[in-house]
């Protein structure tokens, strides 16, 4: 049976008088009986309400993160409380928000930027047009004369060798800048499938540039090269209706990507930078994320869709790592990272955050890869293609930009781009 | 009889003013000798005016009437100092200069949301690309190649736009994807440095980022700037409201536990009392409920209710962090309970 509070009781209450257990007691009362809560709120406390003023906002202080705090959370400088508050903030200013997924974007940006210069150096091209003129036209007259000689020379050269080849199977040539490539001399009409930078054979061929604009270190083609008839396919189709072939695989993976580059959650208490929601050419790839602030060590595991733990790391001191042993190919991988602070793990990411993602590619496909990049070395374009179709979005764009720097004017290479990045 | 301990001194003869009159003297004093010349001097340096009544430029017009609004907010705010022994001012002109940079921060942030946005993008930029570099100099901020950092003069915005124009289409340089390009390849065209406010303004018109006219009218900016810092603007009634009690409750619920400790271990009416009792004598949450949410036992809790609100010190070693951190928390979870209640 309820014993209701009598007035002594209530003001004792009100006033902090109480010993432990009997607040405890008349707490308890005072929540269930609308008897006593009525007295209280015949003593008028109720309209103490009021002095919930601390909710009033003050003019000096501001009710948004700074550009500071934002940098600093992107920059993972932040200390535990400052990351709290930002997270708190976060969690109900959509403007904030905004500020910082722009700020994530551009260290994206930056870090993308940062990485296409430790590519070789793009060639800079003097067009053959503007070789020719600076030949006849330059400092030295008696170039003329070598001139003309020239051109007649290759004038009887060009028409022996149509006539020795005329009979040879149609090819696509590739050659460095822009994508030229020789249609079949059967085609009837060329230019109503390919875009405005596929050229002609007979003036493709003068354009072939040296070994030197290769990615990576693969020894050079000739100065033209044709395509394997397998990629041949695959290039016209791209070409002649601009659509990619992307696994569809890459939504899967990569779903909610984002999320776990940036990090600073709960679930996501440091970000994973690599692999995240991609394919890999390699089957031993070097793990990345964020340093925790404070953290003395790291652990990174690996598991296959089933959760099977495939592989682990020592504890790093280090915020990457290399797997030693190679993953299998063809089989999609997830990987958490435990760091190690004041004795505690703390995982990254943990439900309900998304997992961390890749795949290994298909060793037939990465061999393919590889042939490929031998044999058209000199077409970033057909390389970029090749790329996406294996799921390779980012060596993909890559290869694209690079189309882009040679052959700005290049509206199929923008427009995979496009593609590629929006799968991203 | 307020101290010097406790204010600014310039502050004394208003706060010890004790008749109406002379407080109104006071204050008048105080506005023309030590607050407006730093509300000046503030929105002089911020927006690049005149404030000269004559100028009808429109950011001059703004300035014109972001004066007089801080103005008025500040003499409301000094005339609840006076009522109010709790509160104090150490540095009159610190003070103003915050709540000056405040309301200007809130103009910008309604008036060009997405140039503010542009801005920092391009701060991080010019500060954590390697090659690229932002320093100020006695005519502003400026930015450049980093090894072009030098005291050349600064190249105008329109020869900038005229030298880029031809490259913007050729490499897409108005895909926002593309913007650490378009950064490079302004300072290689311009062959010098320019100001950042230029840049800014470059890369906007390239990649077409135009904040909205409709709704920067500079009334409308100012009614919101009034209702965000206007102590009246009817939150503390509407908390009034069982209802929106139990959202501040539930908001408070929703924090992290430090966030909590901060704001309910030191809960006070702006004139000091603690008001944590009110939680549940309104029936919002009971003494076990407010206990659970600060991870205390119930009877550890009851056994430190009278003492409640302890002072930031003392939540501070409880905590095992500093008194900043405490005061910073508790202002973090009250800047999140008025956004939400709003």
């Amino acid at each position: 049976m309820l014993k209701h509070l009598l007035i002594e009781d209530i003001n004792k209450y009100l006033n902090g008088q109480m010993k432990p257990t009997e607040l405890l007691k008349a707490d308890d009362h005072l929540a269930v009986c609308d008897e006593c809560f009525q007295q209280i709120a015949d003593l008028g406390v109720a309209r103490k309400a009021a002095e919930f003023d601390f909710l009033r906002s003050s003019p000096e202080e501001s009710e948004h993160l700074s550009y500071e705090q934002l940098k600093d959370y992107v920059n993972e400088n932040p200390d535990d409380i400052e990351r709290e508050m930002t997270d708190v903030h976060l969690q109900v200013c959509l403007d904030c928000r905004r500020d910082l997924d722009g700020l994530f974007e551009m260290r994206k940006l930056i870090e993308a930027d940062l990485e296409s210069e430790t590519l070789p150096p793009p060639v800079i091209e003097i067009s053959n047009s503007t070789q020719i003129w600076n030949f006849l036209f330059g400092k030295y007259p008696w170039r003329r004369g070598f001139a003309a000689l020239g051109i007649l020379l290759s004038v009887s050269l060009i028409g022996l060798y149509w006539f020795f080849n005329r009979q040879k199977p149609n090819e696509i040539v590739l050659t460095t800048s822009p994508a030229n490539i020789n249609q079949p001399q059967n085609n009837q009409n060329p230019n109503n499938i390919l875009p405005t930078n596929i050229e002609p054979n007979n003036q493709a061929q003068q354009n072939t540039n040296a070994e030197t604009n290769l990615p990576g270190n693969s020894p050079g083609p000739s100065r033209t090269e044709s395509i394997p008839p397998r990629y041949e396919e695959e290039m016209k189709r791209v070409l002649a209706d601009g659509n990619l072939n992307i696994p569809a695989e890459i939504k899967q993976l990569n779903q909610a990507t984002g999320k776990l580059m940036s990090g600073g959650t709960a679930d996501i208490p440091f970000a994973l930078s690599s692999p995240i929601g991609k394919f890999i050419q390699t089957n031993r790839p070097r793990f990345r994320w964020r340093e925790l602030s404070g953290a003395t060590g790291y652990i990174v595991q690996i598991f296959d869709t089933n959760y099977n733990q495939v592989a682990t790391s020592p504890e790093l001191s280090a915020n990457h790592w290399q797997i030693d042993k190679p993953l299998a190919p063809n089989k999609m991988y997830l990987w958490q990272v435990t760091a190690i602070k004041d004795g505690k793990e703390i995982k990254s990411p943990v439900r309900p955050a998304p997992d961390a993602k890749f795949k290994v590619l298909d060793s037939v496909k990465a061999r393919e890869l590889e042939q490929a990049k031998r044999q058209s070395g000199n077409s970033p374009l057909l390389l970029g293609i090749l790329y996406a179709k294996a799921g390779l979005l980012e060596e993909a764009a890559r290869e694209f930009q690079r189309e882009i720097n040679k052959n700005p004017k290049s509206e199929i290479a923008r427009k995979l781009l496009r593609q590629v990045r929006s799968k991203r | 009889m307020i101290t010097t301990n406790q204010s600014d001194l310039a502050l004394l003869s208003f706060l010890n003013s004790a008749t109406e009159g002379e407080m109104e003297n006071a204050l008048e004093m105080l506005m023309v000798k030590e607050i407006k010349p730093v509300i000046e001097k503030t929105l002089r340096f911020k927006m690049h005016v005149s404030l000269t009544p004559t100028d009808f430029s429109q950011t001059n017009q703004d300035a014109l009437e972001l004066f007089g609004e801080i103005n008025v907010l500040i003499v409301s705010e000094l005339r609840k100092l006076k009522s109010n022994n709790e509160k104090t001012i150490q540095n009159l002109s610190s003070y103003v200069s915050s709540v000056t940079t405040n309301v200007y921060r809130q103009y910008l942030r309604k008036k060009y949301p997405l140039r503010r946005q542009l801005k920092n993008k391009l701060q991080y930029l010019l500060t954590h690309h390697p090659k690229f570099a932002l320093w100020e100099d006695k005519k502003g901020w400026l930015c450049g190649l980093k090894q072009a950092v030098s005291p050349s003069q600064p190249l105008d915005i329109e020869t900038v736009k005229t030298k880029i124009r031809s490259l913007v289409h050729q490499n897409n340089l108005q895909d926002s994807g593309q913007t650490v390009e378009l950064v490079r390849t302004c300072f290689e065209v311009a062959e010098s440095s320019i100001f950042l406010n230029d840049l800014i303004s470059i890369v906007a018109a390239i990649q077409g980022i135009e904040d909205p006219k409709e709704i920067g009218g500079f009334e409308e900016n100012l009614n919101v700037i009034k209702s965000l810092i206007d102590s009246d603007n009817g939150l503390v009634h509407k908390i009034e409201q069982q209802e929106e009690l139990n959202k501040v409750w539930s908001g408070i619920c929703e924090m992290p536990v430090r966030h909590r400790l901060a704001l309910l271990l030191n809960l006070k009416s702006r004139d000091g009392d603690g008001v944590i009792t009110l939680f549940p004598v309104l029936r919002i949450a009971t003494i076990r409920q407010i206990a659970a949410a600060l991870e205390f036992s119930p009877e550890e809790f009851a056994d430190i209710w009278a003492e409640l609100p302890w002072e930031d010190i003392k939540i501070a070693e409880y905590m095992k962090l500093t008194r900043q951190q405490v005061i910073n928390l508790r202002q973090s979870a009250r800047i999140r309970l008025i956004r939400e209640a709003k």
